[in-house]
């Protein structure tokens, strides 16, 4: 729990640093970066959670 | 303009707020449910608490400047740069209110789809033509990505061994 909250203060820090380290290439790479990483976290989260359901409901 | 939203955060979690004693609302905590029976690995949790946060404070530096992008106009930049971000903040406090309510029986599929909600989100940001464009598109990644953030907790806390969720 303690270092799922240190994920998001990591992920609160390295956000505003992404985007001044790109802001030479401007702010729509860095959505896109930021889209990016939502979106392999959902994929992570859809395809982890299938896998645990279908392992929970499979017999002994 | 700011201000004011922050007072109306702090005044919905002030009359909304309730730390109940385990005993007096006679049920199991939503925690306690939304694992049952797919609990999510922990370097999932993680990635998406990060990728989460990350999306809601990439905002800050450059918000001006995109704003100064889309035609805002120059005397109002900052105002509306601060209700772009406030709004987000408050999105995400009321998403992080009711999410743990709402979803605790599917957290796994919610956060899924909370987290994809706030990527494509990013989508119409990244074309917006006009500035009044701006701050909805902030709100609705920072109610999406609230409710990741603290799905992510319930599903943590649901990783806990008992006597660690105990504080023992």
């Amino acid at each position: 729990m303690t270092s799922v909250a240190s994920a998001g203060l990591l992920g609160w820090a390295a956000g505003p640093f992404t985007c001044s380290a790109l802001a030479g290439a401007g702010i729509r790479p860095v959505f896109g970066v930021a889209a990016g990483l939502l979106l392999v976290a959902a994929l992570a989260a859809l395809v982890r959670g299938r896998q645990q359901h279908a392992r929970a409901l499979a017999p002994e | 303009m700011g201000g004011l939203t922050s007072l109306a955060a702090f005044g919905l979690v002030a009359l909304l707020y309730r730390d109940l004693p385990r005993a007096e609302t006679g049920q199991a905590p939503p925690a306690a449910e939304a694992s049952r029976p797919a609990a999510l690995p922990f370097w999932v949790l993680w990635g998406g608490n990060f990728s989460a946060q990350f999306a809601d404070a990439v905002f800050g530096s450059l918000l001006p400047l995109y704003l100064l992008g889309l035609r805002a106009p120059e005397e109002v930049v900052a105002t509306i740069a601060g209700v772009a971000i406030s709004v987000g903040a408050l999105g995400a406090a009321i998403a992080s209110y009711l999410a743990p309510r709402l979803f605790a029986r599917r957290a796994v599929a919610a956060m899924a789809l909370s987290l994809v909600g706030a990527a494509l989100a990013f989508g119409p940001l990244a074309m917006a033509g006009v500035w009044w464009q701006v701050p909805p598109l902030r709100a609705t990644i920072g109610a999406f990505g609230g409710t990741a953030a603290t799905l992510s907790y319930v599903l943590a806390a649901t990783l806990a061994t008992p006597g660690a969720a105990a504080g023992r």
